[in-house]
């Protein structure tokens, strides 16, 4: 499969190791950053990965941040996603096979790389079985998206005030 | 703040045991009756939005899993919405997020944890700094969408 990845600063070492476990699996990665532990901001990664899930690019997507929620919600806002955020086997394995999750969520600060790996490896091989009821929610969720998909600047203005000063860095 | 909570038929049991709970912190929930008429989704949709056009609200979902609501909510355009099984997610994603709702699995989580995720939730405070242009960039993601 091929896998679209992405991360906030805090984890990037985590990421790494994500990444090498998902080519031990045989699957292809794209690496959407962030690639060291500079201050920056998980919306920029989020939606890099949420753009490639929803684009066809990739087959599915994982972010992680410190409790995963930040990264995740950043993807839920594009059209076409079906994330699930979790650290519970049972979770993420019912979002593929009920909800057909294509991204998954996780806190690096919440949980260990075992548990993470498990996450990942049941994400990605548990299939999805569509019924009439899944197919229908499935509608439903998309009939609340609007078609269309945010363009690379669409951060600048917010970075630029970033950049002057605006937020308080503390 | 006015704590609003959402629950699925089979788990209104464990939403009345958060209300009691809450009360005895002296905090006041409202239960929001569930309607058998209309589908899950439509319901948090509608819960969410509301729950955006009131600001000072937080939102407690639980259904089976925690999916629907997470999945649904987030559509709506300012709602930050988080899926969480543990209290640290709870009070952490407050605190960072500015989050709104929170999304609880009735199925997967015991009636003692799923209490202390909501009392933890509900008694963090958001602290904005470096954070709130991350808040402001999620926003921004909706706003385009419109």
């Amino acid at each position: 499969m091929k896998i679209a990845i992405g991360c906030d600063h805090i984890v990037t070492d985590i990421k790494a190791k994500m990444v090498l476990y998902l080519q031990t699996l045989g699957h292809e990665v794209l690496d959407c950053g962030t690639n060291d532990f500079q201050r920056t901001h998980y919306p920029i990664y989020g939606k890099e990965v949420a753009i490639a899930v929803a684009s066809g690019a990739v087959d599915r997507g994982i972010v992680i941040c410190g409790t995963g929620v930040g990264i995740t919600v950043s993807t839920t806002k594009i059209n076409g996603i079906r994330a699930v955020l979790t650290k519970d086997i049972v979770v993420a394995k019912v979002a593929r096979k009920q909800y057909d999750a294509n991204i998954l969520g996780l806190g690096g600060r919440v949980v260990g790389i075992g548990l993470m790996e498990a996450l990942i490896e049941t994400f990605l091989t548990t299939p999805y079985v569509a019924t009439a009821k899944t197919e229908q929610n499935k509608a439903e969720l998309a009939s609340y998206e609007q078609p269309t998909l945010p363009t690379a600047e669409i951060f600048d203005e917010l970075l630029g005030k970033w950049d002057n000063g605006f937020y308080d860095e503390v | 703040m006015e704590i609003q909570i959402l629950a699925t038929t089979e788990y209104q049991k464990q939403a009345t045991a958060v209300l009691v709970a809450l009360e005895a912190q002296s905090l006041e929930g409202k239960l929001i009756p569930w309607n058998k008429e209309l589908s899950l989704a439509a319901q948090i949709y509608d819960f969410a939005t509301a729950a955006v056009a009131q600001k000072d609200v937080r939102g407690i979902i639980i259904d089976d899993y925690g999916i629907a609501g997470f999945q649904v909510a987030n559509k709506v355009p300012g709602m930050i919405c988080a899926l969480v099984s543990d209290e640290h997610s709870a009070r952490m994603t407050r605190d960072h997020n500015n989050t709104q709702i929170v999304t609880l699995g009735g199925k997967v989580l015991g009636d003692e944890l799923l209490i202390e995720i909501v009392k933890a939730f509900v008694s963090a405070t958001y602290a904005g700094g470096r954070h709130q242009i991350r808040v402001d960039m999620l926003t921004k993601l909706t706003e385009v969408a419109q």
